[in-house]
């Protein structure tokens, strides 16, 4: 059974064919040539569609002046094109204006065309895309030798270099592919009759494009690309019908590419393989440790792209193993097949060690190799193959500097050896000569290093070999000695250039994975977005030294959020970064689209969850170019995106934590408050009604009973009320304490005041400690304070028993206790009664007036607390800083009088 | 046969409107409404009140503008009536030239003594009571600058005695720390309410017979002072 099981890739690969199957439909006209009436068809099956009732439109269409296309334009409405602000760039397709016109078809001619400087995107199977993209049907014309895969075979064949090329993943997406066919033969009549081009025109294509064998291969070649489109399809329907039976085991194919032009072709071939065989396919290219020149690191990435474009995976791997780490990454993919380029030249070396082909194939037992000749037919000559990557940079002119290390050293080596020649041998003086340049080699440069080697031969020669003060060397043995002294400072200085080189390139890495760490760790004590883009702007400025800016999103648009140095702002940009922002893909200068803006801009959220762009404006002196710098921007926007993605989830946490926090406190406040409103309004209904009753017959004495009555049950809702009200405004945050140099004292003497007509007689005993201070209080707040906790004792404490005030200073802070004699026993964690909602076991409040307490003295900076008192009772305490919430510097009471006091 | 005083109230809940025009209605005076801010205007030029008593909380104006729109004009004793958490507005008021505050919900007995006050200012805004104040045992002759206490001569120092003088003038109103600032140390110096507090609760010491439960010179939290009116 196990061999009846789909294969996950597969089935994968089938699932996202179809979930990335766009809303709108793509058909391709596909040709093998120029002439075979691609538009003529298009044009046909746009007037059958109309016929038929569907809604189709033309966004672009070449007549080539023909009179036969030109006749069937007639009756189908046409987007007028959008001609260029610049005079002599030609017009072009107005994709706004068909986005907004929003047609079921759209008529796009000459896929492969590429746009005039300062559209949208650079090529126009872009503009498609993003069509295709809005849930528009497109229906589009192209000849085959523009399929990017056949791109050299096109090249081969014919013996023309295509500029422009569309990627096969275009094709691959269209829904329907229509062959237009012509016979070559056919075509060639056309092109006779001048159906095709101008007479003379026709005459020269004739003689070059247009040979009958060209167009037999490229008839060829399209009808096997249609072909196997058909064939896709038939996978895809069998795909997910899961039919059992077929499943092969699943293979992967690996391409290694390097800076080489034969790594283009090997790219294309290796695609080719992998569409046939149906079997994913990646790319590597590996790089030595030592810094490669700019030129071939470009290259080698280059290739890479395009594997990428064909649909590779694709991969950059350091090391100055070259077939180790190829076998290694191959196996770590689990690729079956290998496919290499084979060597053109061999170096010394290789003949000596053997190519990079032989290593791979002593080591890849278990891995099929392909080997793809090189060709000497397109491009530069090919040089070495591929990944073996880098040439050493080393052969330049020696600088002056160097020049002047070798000749120093030899004169040095030479005054020595002249010091001391009477004492020593002649192979000593040789020795002191192979120091020195050994010395100068390790500091300078391979060629200053020959240099040195020569001249310290030549100084040798000169003063030390007989006869002496010539240059005439009369014994042959003297050859050796200066070939030995060359090649120590040959050999010398190249392993010291080498080395530089490692530790310059081993620095450089370091110092990138430094700064990287240094931003994570930067954006991990971000808080905010504002400040995660603060930060970003920040560091990116440092990195690159251009300016940045980051535009988060805002109400309608992109708002600017940070920013370092100057960034225009005008409306091409402001396009640029939003197109940027919305589409989730890169945008402006240095990328395929919108690239006359000034400025790049890297989206900060995916497609359709716009997030804000990082805009960064490279100059033309900038190494954003630099495929290690543009990888390293990469990076840094990467983990911004990653940072900005964990504050809004945290946020998100944050918020949905609050709401159930909220909801919680609404429905016990609800819930306590209602039940304790019931009480009193009871009463009072109750009260009311008794006395409106015509009917009851009342005495004084109970008429005034209910009344007074009605008015303190009214008093205790009103009291009720207010506690629920300032609890809201505590808690929602949104109260401001208003402070001011208050007397605690006379703070406690008014809420003693406001609580006395509720102690029925009893006493509330207040007891101040001199001198009096001056500290930063809320009045009113700290009345309700006191209050609170005086009504909190004349609740809980006995009959008679008087409650205490004390208010004193103590370390800096104001104190103001309220002591009883109910019952000492306050639970296990007193604190617990300042929370929200918890009662005591007499009270009938909602459990809000310790709360309120602890809210208020929190404001204040200060802090609550309650413990049992000693001989019996409880204390309730709390503490504000004199100084308030900032800690301001208090005034003192005498200061004052002393300052004020007029004599 | 005196003239019945008027009493303005602007107040747009009809039910505080009723319960305010039957009381003042039962002590024998003749009341005016409105029940925004511009009829309440209108009704202030038109009737010339003896006192207003003005809701802060007006569905069309902000109740600080009517009080200044009518100190522009008229020296009309007002008495600003607030809800509860609203101690700015209450203040604003009184320092922008209202006389008196009530805050809601307060008794019959409160707004009839406020009213009481009112009209025994309204005819002279200053020392219009005569030279002598005397009320808990406390004598203030202020045309001869003597203070005494059951009897006993109380020693004041100047800016003392400055703030009972400001108070004795304004017996039985509330005066904002601000106003007392102005009053005593002049304009500028507003920002330094402290010390008012220092003098004040100095004085207290000297006039109370017990400063830890005053009965004369009354602490209205957040809003100012009060001395008790005469009895």
């Amino acid at each position: 059974m196990a061999d009846e099981r789909p294969d996950p890739d597969r089935l994968l690969a089938a699932l996202r064919r179809e979930a990335e199957q766009p809303p709108g439909k793509l058909k391709v006209f596909l040709g093998a040539a120029a002439g075979v009436g691609k538009t003529v068809a298009m044009l046909e099956a746009a007037r059958e569609a109309l016929d038929a009732g569907r809604e189709v439109l033309i966004g672009v269409v070449e007549t080539h002046g023909r009179a036969e296309t030109q006749a069937r334009l007639e009756g189908v409405l046409a987007v007028p094109l959008r001609a260029s602000e610049r005079p002599g760039v030609p017009a072009e397709l107005d994709l706004d204006a068909v986005l907004a016109c929003q047609p079921e078809v759209v008529i796009i001619d000459e896929l492969a065309h590429t746009n005039a400087p300062g559209s949208r995107h650079t090529k126009r199977w872009q503009d498609v895309i993003e069509l295709v993209g809005h849930g528009i049907e497109v229906w589009t014309a192209m000849n085959i030798q523009h399929l990017e895969s056949l791109n050299d075979v096109v090249a081969r064949l014919t013996g023309v270099d295509v500029h422009e090329t569309v990627p096969d993943h275009v094709l691959d997406r269209a829904a329907e592919i229509e062959i237009v066919d012509l016979t070559p033969e056919d075509l060639v009549a056309r092109l006779e009759a001048g159906k095709v081009y101008a007479p003379d025109q026709a005459r020269r294509a004739l003689g070059g494009f247009f040979k009958l064998g060209n167009l037999i291969a490229l008839r060829q070649l399209a009808l096997r690309r249609a072909a196997m489109r058909v064939g896709e399809q038939l996978d895809t329907l069998r795909d997910r019908d899961a039919n059992p039976k077929v499943w092969a085991a699943a293979e992967r194919l690996l391409v290694a590419v390097g800076p080489s032009p034969l790594s283009g072709r090997l790219v294309r071939v290796a695609s080719r393989m992998a569409r046939s065989l149906d079997v994913p396919w990646h790319a590597v290219t590996i790089r030595l440790v030592r810094p490669s020149s700019p030129r071939s690191t470009q290259l080698a990435l280059e290739h890479l792209r395009l594997a990428e474009q064909l649909g590779a995976e694709t991969a950059s791997l350091t090391s100055d193993d070259v077939p180790g780490a190829l076998v290694e990454y191959a196996r770590r993919i689990n690729a079956t097949m290998l496919v290499l380029g084979a060597p053109t030249r061999r170096t010394w070396r290789e003949w000596a060690s053997g190519t990079l082909l032989d290593h791979v194939i002593q080591r890849a037992t278990d891995i099929e190799v392909h080997v793809v000749a090189a060709e000497a037919a397109v491009g530069s000559p090919p040089k070495r193959d591929a990944p073996s990557a880098a040439e050493p940079t080393s052969w330049e002119l020696p600088r002056a500097k160097d020049v002047g290390v070798a000749a120093l050293t030899a004169a040095v080596a030479t005054g020595a050896a002249a010091l001391v020649r009477p004492f020593v041998s002649e192979s000593d003086i040789i020795m002191l000569y192979v120091a020195a340049v050994t010395v100068a080699a390790f500091r300078v440069r391979l060629v200053a290093g020959l240099t040195s080697a020569l001249l310290s031969a030549l100084a040798f020669n000169f003063f030390f070999t007989e006869p002496r003060f010539t240059l005439y060397v009369h014994d042959s043995r003297y050859w050796l000695t200066f070939l030995m002294i060359g090649g120590v400072g040959g050999l010398v200085s190249t392993l010291a250039a080498r080395l530089r080189e490692h530790a310059a390139a081993v620095r450089e890495r370091e110092a990138q994975s430094q700064e990287l760490f240094l931003l994570t760790r930067q954006l991990a004590g971000c808080r905010s977005i504002t400040e995660v883009a603060e930060v970003s702007v920040e560091q990116v400025h440092r990195l690159f030294g251009l300016p940045v800016s980051v535009l988060l999103p805002s109400e309608g648009g992109l708002a600017l959020a940070a920013q370092r140095g100057v960034m225009s702002n005008d409306d091409v940009e402001r396009v640029t970064a939003r197109w940027a922002a919305e589409h989730g893909v890169p945008a402006g200068a240095g990328t395929g689209t919108l690239s006359g803006a000034t400025g790049r801009y890297l989206p900060l959220g995916l497609e359709g969850r716009n997030r804000g762009v990082v805009a960064i404006r490279p100059t033309p002196a900038s190494r954003l170019a630099d495929p290690d710098r543009g990888h390293l921007l990469d990076t840094v926007v990467t983990l911004i995106r990653e940072f900005l993605e964990r504050l809004d989830l945290e946020s998100r946490a944050e918020a949905s934590r609050l709401q159930v926090e909220t909801e919680r406190i609404r429905s016990t406040l609800l819930s306590s408050v209602s039940h304790d409103l019931r009480t009193p309004l009871a009463t009072i209904t109750g009260a009311a009604t008794t006395l409106l009753d015509k009917q009851a017959l009342l005495r004084d004495e109970t008429r005034e009973a209910l009344l007074t009555r009605i008015a303190s049950e009214a008093l205790r809702l009103q009291r009720l009320l207010e506690n629920v009200l300032n609890m809201t405004r505590l808690d929602g945050g949104t109260l401001q304490p208003s402070l001011d140099w208050e007397i605690p004292d006379e703070i406690v003497a008014s809420a003693i005041a406001r609580t006395t007509p509720l102690a029925h007689g009893r006493v509330i005993r207040p007891r101040w400690v001199h001198p009096p201070v001056l500290a930063r209080l809320d009045a009113v707040l700290v009345e309700q304070l006191v209050a609170n906790f005086i009504e909190n004792a004349l609740i809980h404490a006995p009959g008679d028993s008087p409650v205490e005030v004390t208010t004193y200073e103590s370390a800096g802070d104001v104190v103001i206790e309220v002591a009883d004699r109910g019952p000492s026993e306050l639970g296990p964690s007193p604190e617990r009664l300042f929370e929200k909602f918890v009662r005591g076991s007499t009270s009938s409040g909602a459990g809000l007036g310790l709360a309120i307490c602890k809210a208020i003295a929190q404001v204040h900076g200060g802090r609550v607390w309650a413990h049992p008192r000693e001989g019996g009772g409880a204390v309730f305490g709390a503490a504000f800083p004199r100084g308030g919430p900032l800690r301001e510097q208090a005034p003192a009471f005498e200061d004052v009088l002393d300052h004020t006091e007029e004599s | 046969m005196t003239r019945e005083p008027t009493v303005l109230i602007i107040e747009d809940e009809p039910p505080m409107q009723y319960f305010l025009r039957s009381l003042i209605e039962g002590h024998g005076m003749k009341t005016a409404l409105a029940r925004t801010a511009e009829e309440g205007v209108a009704q202030a030029a038109m009737r010339t009140p003896d006192v207003v008593l003005l809701d802060l909380g007006l569905p069309d104006a902000d109740g600080l503008g009517v009080v200044e729109r009518l100190r522009a004009w008229s020296n009309t004793p007002i008495i600003v009536i607030s809800a509860r958490g609203r101690d700015r507005d209450k203040v604003e008021a009184l320092d922008a030239g209202a006389d008196d505050y009530l805050t809601k919900p307060f008794s019959a007995e409160e707004l009839l003594a406020r009213v009481r006050v009112a009209l025994r200012h309204r005819s002279l805004r200053g020392p219009d009571e005569g030279p002598v104040y005397e009320a808990e045992g406390l004598r203030v002759d202020l045309a001869r600058r003597n203070v005494t206490r059951d009897g006993a001569n109380i020693s004041l120092t100047p800016t003392e005695y400055k703030i009972l003088e400001l108070l004795v003038q304004h017996a039985g109103r509330v005066l904002t720390h601000t106003q007392i600032l102005r009053a005593v140390w002049g304009p500028h110096l507003l920002t330094k309410t402290h010390y008012v507090r220092v003098h004040v609760h100095q004085l207290r010491a000297k006039i109370e017979r017990d400063a830890n439960q005053p009965v004369l010179l009354m602490t209205e939290s957040g809003v100012g002072y009060r001395l008790k009116e005469e009895d």
